[in-house]
């Protein structure tokens, strides 16, 4: 899109006018208009005017991105006004590759673009959630509901065990943090490019193995005048409904009395009657909430003839759905980029971010903690009253909850405020009392400068940092139910404070030379090498104080000394902890790409890079990445007829190898020991890790077949790829002998296979007045361990209930599998290895299933239908055939708990007496999901999710025009997660580990927005 | 230059946190570094989980979320936790003795360090023997010194892969590593919380306990009996109760109060709230409540949160001390257990008579009353007494399950829970000739060794 704009001398006069688009009469900013045959040109300015000087005898050509190139000769005219007419075919797209941009019919690899259209206002701070569903082929999941929280993203299937598996993400050229987008602001993005291949990512040789994400940032177009734009949202959001039902105080009770345990044992009906009628507490109702969302946003546009810019300032603020969830940011960026000289650009991003966040679970209260959050609405007994009898939240419990009394009323004499009965309570408690933050600030900026030295020949050089400082405090009350036993329970003074800091400033500088040329008109040349070098600085280091003084709580003046003793013993109770660390990381580099083009008919790319890691030892440092990749246009051959049934057609190929250095521990390659503490309060020296000196880079080769094409007069385009890629020299963890004080060392074993093939779809059914398109995608990959480097006796186990075996995917679950309940004792049945049914449970009849934690499919489809000012779009995404361990319904159908958790519903169809047929045990056969795993909650997690729907008005020109102020005026609303299809029992079936144990669900959310531009 | 000087920047990174190997021990105090660290390395905490939860001394606790579940309902395979926690722990700690004997091979003490460097040296021979015969006592297929013993690990392994010894063998080394650690240990060390001379000659009686080794036995306890008098009532409850008594002590893990030592307690407790998720068996409480003026049943039992109607019975040996819950020191050898040795190993050699007279020294001592003494007409009499006594005495310290173990060729007997013990999911009984009897080799090192051989019926 950049344009010359040159001064020179001529015989000539001033041509001006106006610009406007054929089918809605509005002006068009920023038309290309040159004077044909000569470099000189300018562009229409924001009410389509523009004025140039250009001889009689000259012709000027009108050019606009999705319009019809216009010629006008200028003749006599001193006015040219120009009607521009949407040219579907000429839709030609900038796409954005590795180091820089093409256009799409240059394009050799397998590069799919998502717009800022499809990423702005959704309602979701982490812009890698965002893009779930928007790619074909990209595979996104969370398990935390936390506003901001980071996804998995997998791209094209695992390609690694034990190393990265995600896909490098760069913004504007720095590659940052994967796992952190909580602190940028997503609407600052124009467009997202997500590099499949290797041919796109071999550029990034050194971290590309996953796959390339670059995101762009906007910026102001030069001549595109001062635009300034506001922006807010404000919503709610709430939880999905549970696939689940928990019984009320009615059932436990009855159940409880039926098999003599917890309060309901002995009770008469009476008694169990009066209690359900004055008590039966929907907890999910007291543990979620409504969370608000609201946003603000400025943002200023300008473009002037030298330099342009895009500035915004916004703040976001967004309740998660149960207590102490929140995040609040502040972010800033500025872009401006600046023509010095006709040979001389220079550029820089930054973007500066602070949030805070307040997270209700964390290190202290995940999993199975009695004070996570999203325990207590499976799990909490429904007679328990969460109010006090003045109507607020009762925070310490009852008499029983708290063991004070046993279920007959009768004192015990001790008590456990800290005990399962007093789950809910305990929540309520750590919920009003304790808190566990984080801030953050997040600086992610480059500057660099462009410089032609010759013609056609210029050279590159930037610097780029993705700079992050964490704060992390929880504070633990003195007076919390936690407080009472922290730092100890004998220890007069309670609580605890934790603050603990965290940096890590990555850098990256490069430097690059490029000459590029077109001969004879057809032969395009494109040869550009360069110099890279990464370097991380990675630092934390904390404290945790005890014993805090309740006037100071959260300060760390508060905090007890070290020295003061209790007691007789002298208990010294407030010792504090306290922690450091530091490591650091690098790479160097460097690389050549050649691009030749023929006649926008034949294109070919090739590149190579050397990489060396400072991670692996001298000798294996090195590791080299290459690709070449191949287009054909067949549309552009003479041969064809674009006026058929099908009017493009473009045939891709690509093969190249990238590399993958985050694998095992940072020193790996070295022998270590570590001092710490040693016997009787001494220091010891002890082996923290056995070297490995031979470790080098894991390596994925890549072949891509793609087909783009474009049908029925350009209505319906679409991308077809497949692929097969082999990771070779995988890091395994190579079994020790476990004499050797370990049970494995990492070593370049293995190798694995992902096979896929995506399609994409996008079909305009109708144009005009009333547009309607839609469009979908989907993505089928294929893991396969093709090879684990040695002969197992048995498949690896790798968590979650999943193992690793040769000829089978990773995260495939290797279970006993369940054969029901025995109708003649109530008892659990099992399938034995061969499949015959067996009442003895041994591991021994563990089989690889044909499930696995990885979905097979994923995708998206949607809809986008407007007319005149009004529009709605729709995304829905889906995964299917994945599946995951359900730990967290297994807890309410395990009855050796009813005692003092509540149970699902589905343990009254519990086997009773002879001849019973279900599906649960009897309460004596025990729900043995600890003892005797199996796949009885291996559940199918495939979803199909109403992702984002927004219907949005914007203002039609004449009542802008009415307005004398305005340029645009929208206002929508917008729904994220509204429906969801799954058969998963619990609050979300979204998630990214294999067994889930009370994780946070994400919400769902509505909100309503308004965007005015002046 | 510029990229010259930036690719070496970038690349020539050394860790900062951790001491590269080779300059980790270069001296004496580097090396007693390594033996702090050894010390603190072997975790008690594996067999006396597996003595209580595994064995008939334990049921499900009432505030039981799941927490040891399957192992107390005995389900033990390759793959189990349990089968690899001692398994690698003992073999890691055995791995950095043998790191600690190369690297010192290449100090030269001074002469003023010669006695210090002596003792390190006799405290690694000590240990790896100690080591070995916990591994041997739950991975051995038996004590008979023809059968499948277990690795004797006396070098640094990495790569190598090494077969199980005889049993006998591995009793060989084992006698060998503890006369060599005899004589580098100067008599002058007298510290119950380190190896010494006396640490020594109770593995030597341990040793000759489990290998039939009747002469070694009893010299060792005749030595031991000799030197240490049984604590009375008083000198027992503080032993265990703020471990300020050691009139009985010959060697103890020493742990401290408020640092980040392990918490022995948390093998049955959540020792932050103090719920019990494994609580004493009525059947062992129903044993060592008989007799309340036993001062073992005020120890063995928490008094004060035990609640017998309500089937509350909570382990009270670990109570804690110094203002701090459930920590305590671990008593490994104790001259009780010499008393105990010496009557199975005169029992076994037909002398009922001085066994039973051994048998009634002790419960003397722990009743502050003098006891019937027993007659036996059996050897199987009195090893069933022998192994009472030793539940009794020994409990949640480690041996019951290897002593049902190694006698059930005797007794005939596995594990018999008491009715009010099991149940639903939980089995009542273990065959003696169950077995789970011989732990399996776990997983991971048949994966990392292909000449080691699984132990029976877990193939």
């Amino acid at each position: 899109m950049a344009f010359m704009i040159q001064i020179s001398f001529a015989q000539e006069k001033s041509v001006s006018g106006t610009i406007t688009s054929a089918a809605d009469g509005f002006p068009l900013a920023g038309v290309n208009v040159i004077v044909k045959g000569t470099t000189r040109g300018v562009q229409s300015d924001f009410d389509g005017n523009y004025t140039i000087k250009a001889s009689a005898n000259e012709t000027l050509v009108f050019s606009f991105v999705g319009m019809k190139t216009t010629e006008k000769s200028v003749g006599g005219n001193s006015t040219i006004n120009v009607l521009m007419q949407e040219d579907a075919a000429a839709l030609e797209e900038i796409v954005i590759v590795a180091y820089g941009t093409e256009k799409a019919s240059n394009v050799t690899s397998a590069i799919q673009s998502v717009k800022a259209e499809d990423i702005e206002q959704v309602p979701n701070a982490s812009l890698d959630q965002i893009l779930q569903g928007q790619a074909a082929g990209l595979n996104i999941q969370t398990s935390s509901g936390q506003p901001g929280a980071s996804g998995t993203v997998l791209l094209r299937g695992r390609n690694s065990i034990n190393g990265n598996t995600e896909p490098l993400f760069i913004i504007d050229g720095v590659p940052v943090d994967e796992d952190n987008f909580r602190s940028l602001n997503s609407n600052d993005i124009t467009n997202v490019s997500v590099l499949k291949d290797a041919s796109a990512s071999a550029l990034y040789g050194n971290r590309g193995a996953g796959g390339v994400i670059i995101v762009t940032t906007k910026t102001g177009k030069k001549g595109g005048g001062v635009k300034v734009a506001y922006r807010t949202q404000y919503g709610k959001s709430t939880y999905n409904d549970p696939g689940f039902e928990v019984m009320n105080s009615e059932q436990i009770l009855n159940y409880q009395r039926a098999n003599n345990i917890g309060l309901g044992a002995g009770k008469s009906d009476a008694y169990i009657a009066a209690l359900a009628n004055s008590v039966n507490t929907d907890w999910k109702t007291i543990f979620f909430r409504k969370g608000t969302t609201n946003s603000h946003e400025v943002n200023i546009t300008t473009g002037g003839d030298v330099t342009t810019s895009y500035n915004s300032i916004a703040y976001l603020e967004q309740e998660g759905v149960t207590a102490r969830s929140k995040i609040q940011r502040f972010t800033f960026r500025s872009n401006v980029s600046t023509s010095l000289n006709d040979k001389l650009d220079v550029f820089s991003n930054i973007t500066i971010n602070f949030s805070k966040n307040n997270l209700p679970q964390g290190a202290l209260n995940g999993g199975g903690d009695l004070d996570n959050p999203f325990l207590a609405p499976y799990t909490a007994l429904p007679f328990f009253s969460p109010f006090n009898p003045d109507g607020s939240l009762n925070i310490n419990g009852n008499p029983y909850s708290r063991g004070e009394v046993d279920a007959n009323g009768v004192p015990t004499g001790t008590a456990n405020i800290n005990g399962f009965l007093n789950t809910p309570y305990l929540t309520l408690n750590t919920n009003a009392l304790n808190s566990e933050d984080e801030n953050e600030m997040k600086i992610v900026g480059r500057i660099g400068g462009n410089l032609e030295i010759a013609k056609n020949l210029s050279i590159g050089s930037s610097i780029g940092v993705d700079y992050q400082h964490q704060e992390f405090e929880n504070i633990v009350r003195p007076e919390s139910i936690r407080g009472d036993i922290t730092p100890d329970p004998n220890s007069l003074i309670k609580g605890s404070l934790f603050e603990g800091y965290q940096r890590n400033a990555a850098f990256i500088a490069n430097t690059n030379a490029n000459y590029s040329n077109v001969f004879n008109e057809v032969h395009d040349f494109d040869f550009t090498i360069g110099l890279e070098y990464n370097k991380s600085h990675f630092k934390d280091y904390g404290f945790v104080g005890y014993g805090l003084d309740p006037k100071l709580v959260g300060s760390g003046s508060g905090i007890t000394s070290g020295s003061v003793t209790e007691g007789d013993d002298e208990a010294q109770y407030y010792i504090p902890d306290v922690y450091g660390s530091t490591f650091n990381d690098g790479l160097f580099s460097y690389y050549a790409v050649g691009k030749y083009d023929y006649d926008n008919r034949y294109g070919l790319q090739a590149s190579i890079r050397r990489d060396a890691a400072a991670r692996f030892s001298n000798t294996n440092r090195w590791g080299t990445f290459w690709s070449v990749s191949g287009k054909w246009n067949i549309h552009n051959e003479s041969f064809f007829n674009k006026d058929g049934v099908i009017n493009e057609l473009k045939l891709r190929a690509s093969y190249g190898v990238a590399g993958n250095q985050r694998v095992g521990g940072a020193f790996n390659s070295r022998s270590l020991y570590s001092s710490g503490d040693g016997y009787n309060g001494t220091i010891g020296y002890s082996l923290a890790q056995i070297a490995n000196p031979d470790l080098k880079w894991e390596e994925t080769a890549q072949l891509n077949l793609g087909l783009d094409f474009s049908l029925l007069k350009y209505k319906l385009t679409g991308t077809i790829d497949v692929y097969s890629k082999e990771t070779t020299d995988l890091f395994i963890a190579k079994p020790l002998s476990l004499l050797s004080g370990t049970t494995s060392i990492n070593a370049n074993l293995g190798s694995l296979t992902n096979k896929g093939v995506e399609l994409s779809l996008n079909y305009r059914i109708l144009d005009g007045d009333f547009k309607w398109s839609v469009n979908g995608n989907i993505a089928y990959n294929k893991n396969e361990l093709t090879n684990l480097g040695e002969n197992y006796s048995d498949p690896i186990l790798a968590g979650g209930g999943t193992a690793l075996a040769e000829g089978y995917p990773i995260g495939t679950f290797y279970r006993v599998r369940n054969a029901g309940v025995n109708p003649a004792d109530g008892t659990l049945l099992y399938f034995d290895a061969d499949g015959n049914i067996t009442n003895v449970y041994s591991t021994a009849n563990r089989v690889l299933l044909d499930k696995t934690q990885d979905p097979k499919y994923v995708g998206g489809f949607g809809t986008d239908i407007s007319y005149k000012g009004f529009s709605l779009n729709a995304l829905f995404t889906y995964a299917a055939d994945q599946w995951r361990l359900n730990g967290s319904y297994g807890l309410i159908e395990d009855t050796s708990l009813a005692g003092f958790l509540n149970m699902s519903t589905a343990v009254l169809r519990a086997w009773q007496q002879p001849g019973d047929v279900t599906d649960i045990p009897g309460y004596t056969a025990a729900s043995l999901r600890i003892s005797n795993p199996t796949d009885r909650y291996l559940e199918d997690a495939s979803f199909l999710r109403l992702r984002n729907v927004s219907l949005s008005y914007s203002l039609n020109k004449d009542m802008l025009e009415r307005t004398k102020l305005f340029t645009n005026v929208r206002i929508y609303v917008q729904g994220q997660n509204l429906l969801t299809f799954t058969k998963w029992r619990g609050f979300d079936p979204e998630s990214n580990i294999a067994s889930t144990f009370f994780e946070y669900p994400t919400p769902k959310t509505v909100t309503v927005g308004f965007d005015v531009e002046f | 230059m510029f990229a010259l000087s930036s690719c070496n920047d970038a690349l020539e990174i050394l860790p900062e946190d951790n001491i590269p190997a080779e300059v980790a021990f270069q001296s004496v105090a580097d090396l007693q570094n390594g033996l702090n660290a050894i010390y603190r390395q072997y975790s008690p905490f594996n067999t006396i989980d597996y003595g209580s939860t595994f064995t008939d001394d334990t049921k499900i606790g009432a505030d039981n979320g799941g927490q040891k579940v399957a192992f107390h309902n005995w389900v033990l395979n390759p793959g189990s936790a349990e089968a690899q926690n001692m398994w690698l722990n003992d073999y890691a700690t055995i791995n950095s003795i043998n790191r600690v004997l190369a690297a010192a091979e290449t100090i030269t003490p001074l002469e003023s360090q010669q006695q210090q460097y002596n003792k390190i040296l006799g405290d690694c021979y000590a240990l790896r023997a100690f080591l070995h015969l916990e591994l041997l006592s739950y991975y051995g297929v038996s004590f008979d010194a023809a059968a499948p013993g277990i690795p004797y690990s006396d070098f640094v392994v990495v790569f190598e892969q090494l077969p199980r010894l005889t049993t006998g063998e591995v009793f060989e080394r084992i006698n060998e590593d503890l006369d060599t650690a005899f004589d580098l240990i100067d008599p002058s060390y007298t510290d119950v919380g380190y190896v010494t001379r006396d640490f020594v000659t109770a593995m030597r009686a341990r040793t000759a306990l489990y290998s039939g080794n009747s002469a070694q036995g009893l010299a060792a306890t005749q030595t031991l009996i000799a030197e240490y008098p049984l604590a009375d009532q008083l000198q027992y409850v503080n032993m265990f109760g703020d471990d300020s008594d050691n009139t009985e002590v010959i060697f103890k893990l020493y742990r401290i109060a408020g640092t980040n030592d392990q918490i022995i307690g948390g093998v049955w407790y959540f020792t932050g709230t103090g719920g019990a998720f494994l609580e004493m068996s009525n059947e062992f409480y129903d044993l060592i409540s008989a007799n309340p003026s036993d001062i073992r049943f005020p120890v063995n039992v928490d008094l004060a949160t035990t609640d017998p109607a309500n089937n509350v019975h909570n382990i009270g040996k670990y109570l804690g001390k110094g203002g701090f819950n459930y920590i305590n020191d671990i008593k490994v050898f104790r001259v009780s257990e010499m008393y105990l040795i010496r009557a199975e190993l005169l029992a076994k050699g037909g002398d009922y008579n001085g066994a039973a007279l051994l048998l009634k020294q002790v419960r003397d001592a722990r009743t502050g009353s003098s006891t019937v003494q027993s007659s036996f007409s059996t050897l199987q009499a009195a090893i069933n007494e022998i192994l009472i006594e030793r539940q009794k005495e020994l409990a949640y310290e480690g041996h019951r399950f290897v002593d049902v173990r190694r006698t059930n060729s005797i007794t005939n007997a596995g594990f018999e829970r008491a009715d009010a013990d099991c149940g639903g999911g939980t089995p009542c009984s273990l065959a003696a000739s169950d077995n789970r009897f011989v732990f399996p080799i776990p997983l991971a090192e048949t994966n990392g060794n292909t000449v080691i051989e699984q132990a029976p019926g877990y193939n």
